[in-house]
Protein backbone atom coordinates (compact mmCIF):
# COMPACT_ATOMS: atom_id res chain seq x y z
CA UNK A 1 0.00 0.00 0.00
CA UNK A 2 1.51 3.11 -0.29
CA UNK A 3 2.02 5.47 2.27
CA UNK A 4 0.24 8.73 1.63
CA UNK A 5 2.81 10.67 4.13
CA UNK A 6 2.69 14.59 3.90
CA UNK A 7 5.57 15.41 5.30
CA UNK A 8 7.65 12.71 3.91
CA UNK A 9 7.08 14.81 0.08
CA UNK A 10 7.67 17.95 2.48
CA UNK A 11 4.41 19.28 2.32
CA UNK A 12 2.95 20.00 5.56
CA UNK A 13 -0.54 19.98 6.72
CA UNK A 14 -2.10 23.31 8.17
CA UNK A 15 -1.92 22.52 11.75
CA UNK A 16 2.15 21.03 11.21
CA UNK A 17 2.59 24.37 9.42
CA UNK A 18 1.53 26.21 12.43
CA UNK A 19 3.16 23.84 14.80
CA UNK A 20 6.20 24.79 12.52
CA UNK A 21 6.04 28.51 13.08
CA UNK A 22 4.93 28.91 16.65
CA UNK A 23 8.82 26.54 16.96
CA UNK A 24 10.59 28.52 15.09
CA UNK A 25 11.40 29.64 19.31
CA UNK A 26 12.09 26.55 21.28
CA UNK A 27 8.45 25.49 23.05
CA UNK A 28 7.08 22.60 25.14
CA UNK A 29 3.80 21.71 24.70
CA UNK A 30 1.53 23.69 26.32
CA UNK A 31 3.38 27.01 24.98
CA UNK A 32 2.96 25.59 21.57
CA UNK A 33 -0.71 25.60 22.15
CA UNK A 34 -0.82 29.23 23.49
CA UNK A 35 1.23 30.09 20.98
CA UNK A 36 -0.81 29.24 17.90
CA UNK A 37 -4.12 30.42 19.74
CA UNK A 38 -2.50 33.87 20.14
CA UNK A 39 -1.22 33.86 16.34
CA UNK A 40 -4.77 32.85 15.11
CA UNK A 41 -6.71 34.86 17.73
CA UNK A 42 -7.93 31.68 19.01
CA UNK A 43 -9.46 30.70 15.10
CA UNK A 44 -7.52 27.82 15.30
CA UNK A 45 -7.33 25.32 18.32
CA UNK A 46 -4.85 22.35 18.25
CA UNK A 47 -6.05 19.16 20.38
CA UNK A 48 -3.31 17.50 22.47
CA UNK A 49 -3.67 14.20 20.93
CA UNK A 50 -3.45 15.75 17.52
CA UNK A 51 -0.15 17.67 18.77
CA UNK A 52 1.44 15.28 20.18
CA UNK A 53 1.04 13.34 17.31
CA UNK A 54 2.48 16.26 14.64
CA UNK A 55 5.31 16.69 16.84
CA UNK A 56 6.17 13.39 16.39
CA UNK A 57 5.81 13.22 12.64
CA UNK A 58 7.67 16.34 12.66
CA UNK A 59 10.25 15.07 14.58
CA UNK A 60 10.78 11.92 12.01
CA UNK A 61 11.00 13.79 9.53
CA UNK A 62 14.07 15.95 10.73
CA UNK A 63 11.86 19.23 10.83
CA UNK A 64 11.97 19.97 14.53
CA UNK A 65 14.41 18.43 17.33
CA UNK A 66 14.14 17.64 20.98
CA UNK A 67 16.16 20.17 22.57
CA UNK A 68 15.82 20.41 26.41
CA UNK A 69 13.59 18.27 29.05
CA UNK A 70 12.19 21.09 31.43
CA UNK A 71 10.98 18.72 34.59
CA UNK A 72 8.84 16.12 32.20
CA UNK A 73 8.00 18.91 29.58
CA UNK A 74 10.11 18.19 26.33
CA UNK A 75 11.28 21.49 24.66
CA UNK A 76 11.16 21.42 20.92
CA UNK A 77 13.20 23.18 18.02
CA UNK A 78 13.70 24.43 14.39
CA UNK A 79 16.00 22.28 12.62
CA UNK A 80 17.74 23.72 9.36
CA UNK A 81 16.05 21.71 7.14
CA UNK A 82 12.47 22.93 9.29
CA UNK A 83 13.34 26.47 8.12
CA UNK A 84 13.93 25.51 4.38
CA UNK A 85 10.27 23.25 4.53
CA UNK A 86 8.89 26.56 6.27
CA UNK A 87 10.22 28.98 3.49
CA UNK A 88 8.77 26.87 0.92
CA UNK A 89 5.57 26.47 2.31
CA UNK A 90 5.41 29.95 3.10
CA UNK A 91 5.82 31.03 -0.79
CA UNK A 92 3.60 28.33 -1.84
CA UNK A 93 0.61 29.72 0.61
CA UNK A 94 1.40 33.21 -0.37
CA UNK A 95 1.02 32.22 -4.04
CA UNK A 96 -2.28 30.27 -3.39
CA UNK A 97 -3.38 33.49 -2.03
CA UNK A 98 -2.20 35.44 -4.47
CA UNK A 99 -4.53 33.19 -7.28
CA UNK A 100 -7.19 33.66 -5.12
CA UNK A 101 -7.10 37.41 -4.68
CA UNK A 102 -6.86 38.22 -8.30
CA UNK A 103 -10.32 36.20 -9.78
CA UNK A 104 -11.70 37.82 -6.18
CA UNK A 105 -10.81 41.59 -6.94
CA UNK A 106 -11.66 40.94 -10.66
CA UNK A 107 -15.00 39.79 -9.03
CA UNK A 108 -15.62 42.45 -6.98
CA UNK A 109 -14.96 44.96 -9.49
CA UNK A 110 -17.19 43.93 -11.71
CA UNK A 111 -20.12 43.79 -9.63
CA UNK A 112 -19.52 47.67 -8.71
CA UNK B 1 -18.10 23.48 20.78
CA UNK B 2 -17.49 21.02 17.76
CA UNK B 3 -16.00 17.62 18.43
CA UNK B 4 -15.00 14.73 15.55
CA UNK B 5 -16.46 11.77 16.07
CA UNK B 6 -14.96 8.46 14.34
CA UNK B 7 -15.58 9.16 10.86
CA UNK B 8 -14.29 12.30 11.31
CA UNK B 9 -17.94 13.96 11.49
CA UNK B 10 -18.45 16.68 13.51
CA UNK B 11 -21.63 15.75 16.29
CA UNK B 12 -22.60 17.60 19.47
CA UNK B 13 -21.42 16.83 22.67
CA UNK B 14 -23.27 14.44 24.08
CA UNK B 15 -23.66 14.56 27.68
CA UNK B 16 -24.51 18.33 28.00
CA UNK B 17 -26.75 18.44 31.54
CA UNK B 18 -26.90 15.63 34.12
CA UNK B 19 -30.64 15.70 34.33
CA UNK B 20 -31.98 13.13 31.87
CA UNK B 21 -29.30 11.04 32.17
CA UNK B 22 -31.15 8.72 34.74
CA UNK B 23 -33.06 7.34 31.95
CA UNK B 24 -30.29 5.76 29.95
CA UNK B 25 -28.83 4.28 32.59
CA UNK B 26 -32.27 2.54 33.32
CA UNK B 27 -31.67 1.08 29.66
CA UNK B 28 -28.31 0.34 30.11
CA UNK B 29 -29.73 -1.97 33.45
CA UNK B 30 -32.63 -3.50 30.99
CA UNK B 31 -30.41 -4.36 27.80
CA UNK B 32 -27.72 -6.34 30.66
CA UNK B 33 -31.00 -8.44 31.90
CA UNK B 34 -31.46 -9.47 28.79
CA UNK B 35 -27.94 -10.04 27.58
CA UNK B 36 -27.26 -12.56 30.86
CA UNK B 37 -30.46 -14.25 30.40
CA UNK B 38 -29.79 -15.28 26.44
CA UNK B 39 -25.88 -16.26 27.29
CA UNK B 40 -27.62 -18.30 30.90
CA UNK B 41 -29.89 -19.74 28.24
CA UNK B 42 -27.31 -20.71 25.60
CA UNK B 43 -24.71 -22.16 28.41
CA UNK B 44 -27.94 -23.86 29.58
CA UNK B 45 -28.53 -25.35 26.05
CA UNK B 46 -24.77 -26.63 25.43
CA UNK B 47 -24.82 -28.42 28.89
CA UNK B 48 -27.76 -30.37 28.02
CA UNK B 49 -26.29 -30.78 25.02
CA UNK B 50 -23.39 -32.42 26.76
CA UNK B 51 -25.37 -34.29 29.19
CA UNK B 52 -27.49 -36.26 26.45
CA UNK B 53 -25.09 -36.64 23.61
CA UNK B 54 -22.36 -39.61 23.40
CA UNK B 55 -20.43 -38.35 20.10
CA UNK B 56 -17.52 -36.91 20.55
CA UNK B 57 -17.66 -34.32 17.86
CA UNK B 58 -20.95 -33.45 19.28
CA UNK B 59 -19.60 -32.74 22.96
CA UNK B 60 -16.99 -31.02 21.19
CA UNK B 61 -19.44 -28.29 19.85
CA UNK B 62 -21.34 -28.21 22.71
CA UNK B 63 -17.83 -27.52 24.71
CA UNK B 64 -17.25 -24.41 22.48
CA UNK B 65 -20.70 -23.21 23.19
CA UNK B 66 -20.22 -23.62 26.69
CA UNK B 67 -17.41 -22.49 27.31
CA UNK B 68 -17.97 -19.00 24.92
CA UNK B 69 -21.51 -18.70 26.50
CA UNK B 70 -20.78 -19.34 30.13
CA UNK B 71 -17.57 -16.62 30.37
CA UNK B 72 -19.76 -14.29 28.80
CA UNK B 73 -22.04 -15.35 31.11
CA UNK B 74 -20.46 -14.87 33.91
CA UNK B 75 -18.88 -11.26 32.57
CA UNK B 76 -22.18 -10.03 32.46
CA UNK B 77 -23.14 -11.32 35.87
CA UNK B 78 -20.56 -9.30 37.84
CA UNK B 79 -21.41 -6.36 35.74
CA UNK B 80 -25.27 -6.85 36.46
CA UNK B 81 -24.68 -7.48 40.23
CA UNK B 82 -22.55 -4.55 40.63
CA UNK B 83 -25.44 -2.35 38.62
CA UNK B 84 -28.24 -3.92 41.20
CA UNK B 85 -26.59 -3.19 43.80
CA UNK B 86 -25.01 0.25 42.94
CA UNK B 87 -27.71 2.58 45.29
CA UNK B 88 -25.53 0.61 48.24
CA UNK B 89 -22.43 0.21 46.62
CA UNK B 90 -19.21 2.16 46.28
CA UNK B 91 -18.18 0.45 43.00
CA UNK B 92 -19.38 -0.22 39.42
CA UNK B 93 -18.51 -2.49 36.67
CA UNK B 94 -18.83 -2.43 32.81
CA UNK B 95 -17.89 -4.51 30.30
CA UNK B 96 -16.67 -2.30 27.19
CA UNK B 97 -18.15 -3.97 23.69
CA UNK B 98 -14.25 -3.84 22.35
CA UNK B 99 -12.89 -0.57 21.52
CA UNK B 100 -12.37 -1.33 17.65
CA UNK B 101 -16.28 -1.52 18.00
CA UNK B 102 -18.05 0.61 20.54
CA UNK B 103 -15.67 3.45 21.33
CA UNK B 104 -18.27 6.06 20.97
CA UNK B 105 -20.50 3.95 22.85
CA UNK B 106 -18.15 3.71 25.89
CA UNK B 107 -17.29 7.10 26.15
CA UNK B 108 -21.07 8.22 25.98
CA UNK B 109 -21.60 5.24 28.66
CA UNK B 110 -18.48 6.87 30.73
CA UNK B 111 -20.30 10.30 30.51
CA UNK B 112 -23.97 8.77 31.34
CA UNK B 113 -22.09 7.26 34.40
CA UNK B 114 -20.65 10.60 35.37
CA UNK B 115 -23.93 12.35 35.43
CA UNK B 116 -25.11 9.50 37.97
CA UNK B 117 -22.35 10.30 40.44
CA UNK B 118 -19.82 7.42 38.63
CA UNK B 119 -16.13 8.60 37.97
CA UNK B 120 -14.06 6.16 35.69
CA UNK B 121 -10.88 5.13 37.64
CA UNK B 122 -9.58 2.44 35.93
CA UNK B 123 -9.87 0.03 32.89
CA UNK B 124 -8.22 -3.32 33.18
CA UNK B 125 -7.10 -5.68 30.01
CA UNK B 126 -10.61 -7.63 30.04
CA UNK B 127 -12.44 -4.63 29.19
CA UNK B 128 -14.01 -4.13 32.71
CA UNK B 129 -14.05 -0.16 33.22
CA UNK B 130 -14.45 0.59 37.20
CA UNK B 131 -16.29 3.32 38.44
CA UNK B 132 -16.18 4.84 41.81
CA UNK B 133 -19.57 6.82 43.34
CA UNK B 134 -18.74 10.27 43.78
CA UNK B 135 -21.18 13.29 42.96
CA UNK B 136 -22.88 13.36 39.85
CA UNK B 137 -20.49 15.77 37.68
CA UNK B 138 -20.31 16.34 33.86
CA UNK B 139 -17.53 15.12 32.18
CA UNK B 140 -16.43 14.49 28.44
CA UNK B 141 -14.39 11.15 28.14
CA UNK B 142 -11.60 10.82 25.44
CA UNK B 143 -9.58 7.74 24.85
CA UNK B 144 -5.95 7.64 22.84
CA UNK B 145 -3.86 4.80 21.68
CA UNK B 146 -0.47 5.61 21.68
CA UNK B 147 3.19 3.96 21.92
CA UNK B 148 3.99 4.82 25.52
CA UNK B 149 3.05 3.02 28.95
CA UNK B 150 2.90 4.50 31.86
CA UNK B 151 6.13 2.91 33.01
CA UNK B 152 7.81 4.35 29.83
CA UNK B 153 10.25 7.50 28.79
CA UNK B 154 7.93 10.12 27.63
CA UNK B 155 4.83 9.06 29.59
CA UNK B 156 4.83 12.25 31.70
CA UNK B 157 5.29 14.53 28.85
CA UNK B 158 2.67 12.75 27.09
CA UNK B 159 0.76 13.74 29.68
CA UNK B 160 1.62 17.17 30.21
CA UNK B 161 0.49 18.04 26.95
CA UNK B 162 -3.00 16.62 27.56
CA UNK B 163 -3.04 18.38 30.50
CA UNK B 164 -2.44 21.78 28.70
CA UNK B 165 -4.93 20.52 26.52
CA UNK B 166 -7.55 20.80 29.62
CA UNK B 167 -7.67 17.13 29.45
CA UNK B 168 -7.33 14.75 32.93
CA UNK B 169 -5.50 11.72 32.65
CA UNK B 170 -7.13 8.82 34.45
CA UNK B 171 -6.19 5.62 33.90
CA UNK B 172 -4.22 3.47 31.40
CA UNK B 173 -4.60 -0.08 29.75
CA UNK B 174 -1.23 -0.84 28.47
CA UNK B 175 -0.38 2.22 26.07
CA UNK B 176 -4.13 3.24 25.75
CA UNK B 177 -5.34 5.98 28.07
CA UNK B 178 -8.52 7.38 28.86
CA UNK B 179 -8.90 11.13 29.48
CA UNK B 180 -11.87 13.35 30.97
CA UNK B 181 -12.36 16.95 30.62
CA UNK B 182 -14.65 19.60 31.36
CA UNK B 183 -18.06 19.51 28.66
CA UNK B 184 -16.93 22.14 25.68
CA UNK B 185 -13.18 21.26 26.01
CA UNK B 186 -11.18 21.13 22.72
CA UNK B 187 -11.36 17.17 21.52
CA UNK B 188 -7.74 15.81 21.73
CA UNK B 189 -8.03 15.56 18.03
CA UNK B 190 -8.79 18.66 15.98
CA UNK B 191 -7.80 17.43 12.61
CA UNK B 192 -8.24 14.14 10.73
CA UNK B 193 -4.98 13.66 9.60
CA UNK B 194 -3.51 12.81 12.83
CA UNK B 195 -7.33 10.85 13.53
CA UNK B 196 -6.43 8.37 11.19
CA UNK B 197 -3.33 7.55 13.03
CA UNK B 198 -4.84 6.98 16.16
CA UNK B 199 -6.83 4.65 14.48
CA UNK B 200 -3.76 2.95 12.50
CA UNK B 201 -2.51 2.60 15.95
CA UNK B 202 -6.07 0.77 17.31
CA UNK B 203 -5.28 -1.32 13.61
CA UNK B 204 -2.26 -2.28 15.03
CA UNK B 205 -3.85 -3.46 18.69
CA UNK B 206 -6.90 -5.63 17.10
CA UNK B 207 -3.89 -7.77 14.89
CA UNK B 208 -1.82 -8.64 17.80
CA UNK B 209 -5.42 -9.78 19.46
CA UNK B 210 -6.56 -11.12 16.54
CA UNK B 211 -3.04 -13.04 16.25
CA UNK B 212 -3.13 -14.48 19.91
CA UNK B 213 -6.74 -15.41 19.17
CA UNK B 214 -5.46 -17.93 16.41
CA UNK B 215 -2.64 -19.39 17.68
CA UNK B 216 -4.70 -20.79 20.46
CA UNK B 217 -7.13 -21.62 17.98
CA UNK B 218 -4.47 -23.56 16.17
CA UNK B 219 -2.63 -25.12 19.11
CA UNK B 220 -5.65 -26.48 20.88
CA UNK B 221 -6.76 -27.94 17.12
CA UNK B 222 -3.12 -29.86 16.85
CA UNK B 223 -3.47 -30.66 20.55
CA UNK B 224 -7.09 -32.27 19.47
CA UNK B 225 -6.02 -34.03 16.40
CA UNK B 226 -2.97 -35.61 18.09
CA UNK B 227 -5.64 -37.13 21.41
CA UNK B 228 -8.30 -37.16 19.47
CA UNK B 229 -9.43 -40.86 19.79
CA UNK B 230 -7.31 -41.17 23.50
CA UNK B 231 -9.17 -37.79 24.91
CA UNK B 232 -11.36 -38.36 27.56
CA UNK B 233 -14.22 -36.30 27.63
CA UNK B 234 -13.44 -33.53 30.11
CA UNK B 235 -10.04 -32.59 27.86
CA UNK B 236 -11.76 -32.54 24.91
CA UNK B 237 -14.48 -30.33 26.07
CA UNK B 238 -11.60 -28.30 27.54
CA UNK B 239 -9.71 -28.23 24.24
CA UNK B 240 -13.06 -28.00 22.06
CA UNK B 241 -13.80 -24.95 24.86
CA UNK B 242 -10.24 -23.13 23.96
CA UNK B 243 -11.01 -23.89 20.16
CA UNK B 244 -14.14 -22.35 20.24
CA UNK B 245 -13.29 -19.49 22.19
CA UNK B 246 -10.03 -18.93 19.92
CA UNK B 247 -11.56 -18.98 16.47
CA UNK B 248 -14.18 -16.81 18.10
CA UNK B 249 -11.75 -13.90 19.51
CA UNK B 250 -9.66 -14.32 15.50
CA UNK B 251 -12.71 -14.02 14.01
CA UNK B 252 -13.93 -11.01 16.61
CA UNK B 253 -10.76 -9.12 16.08
CA UNK B 254 -10.54 -9.95 12.33
CA UNK B 255 -13.84 -8.12 11.88
CA UNK B 256 -12.44 -4.82 14.12
CA UNK B 257 -9.43 -4.90 11.49
CA UNK B 258 -11.48 -4.58 9.06
CA UNK B 259 -13.86 -1.79 10.69
CA UNK B 260 -10.53 0.32 11.25
CA UNK B 261 -8.92 0.03 8.16
CA UNK B 262 -12.57 1.18 6.66
CA UNK B 263 -12.29 3.61 8.97
CA UNK B 264 -8.57 5.19 8.24
CA UNK B 265 -8.93 4.53 4.87
CA UNK B 266 -12.26 7.35 5.37
CA UNK B 267 -10.39 9.76 7.49
CA UNK B 268 -7.19 9.89 4.87
CA UNK B 269 -9.55 10.55 2.38
CA UNK B 270 -11.28 13.47 4.12
CA UNK B 271 -7.72 14.78 5.65
CA UNK B 272 -6.60 18.01 4.90
CA UNK B 273 -3.56 18.85 3.33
Amino acid sequence: MPKQDYYQQGQLTDVAYLVLVALTTPRHGYRIMSKIDEMTGGDVRIGPASLYTTLKKLTDAGFIRLIAEEDTKKVYCITDEGWATLQIEIDKRERFAAYGKLVMDTYLEERV
Amino acid sequence: MKKLNKNGRNVPVVCSDVAGIALAYKRRRRVLTYKLLTYIAVSAGALAMLMMLGNLWMNLLAGALLGGAGVLALVYAVEWFTFVTAGSGRHVYMFGNGLAFSEEKDMQFCEELAAEGYALVAVNGFGYYKFKRTQPEAWSFSVDYSDVAPAGDGFADYIAIFQSGGWEYICSCDTIHWFRAPVGTTPIYTDNTSLAQKYEKLRRHSVWSAVTGLAVAVVSFVLLWIFFSSASLPVAILLGVLLGAGIGIALVMGWGIVLNHRRVLRLKKRATI
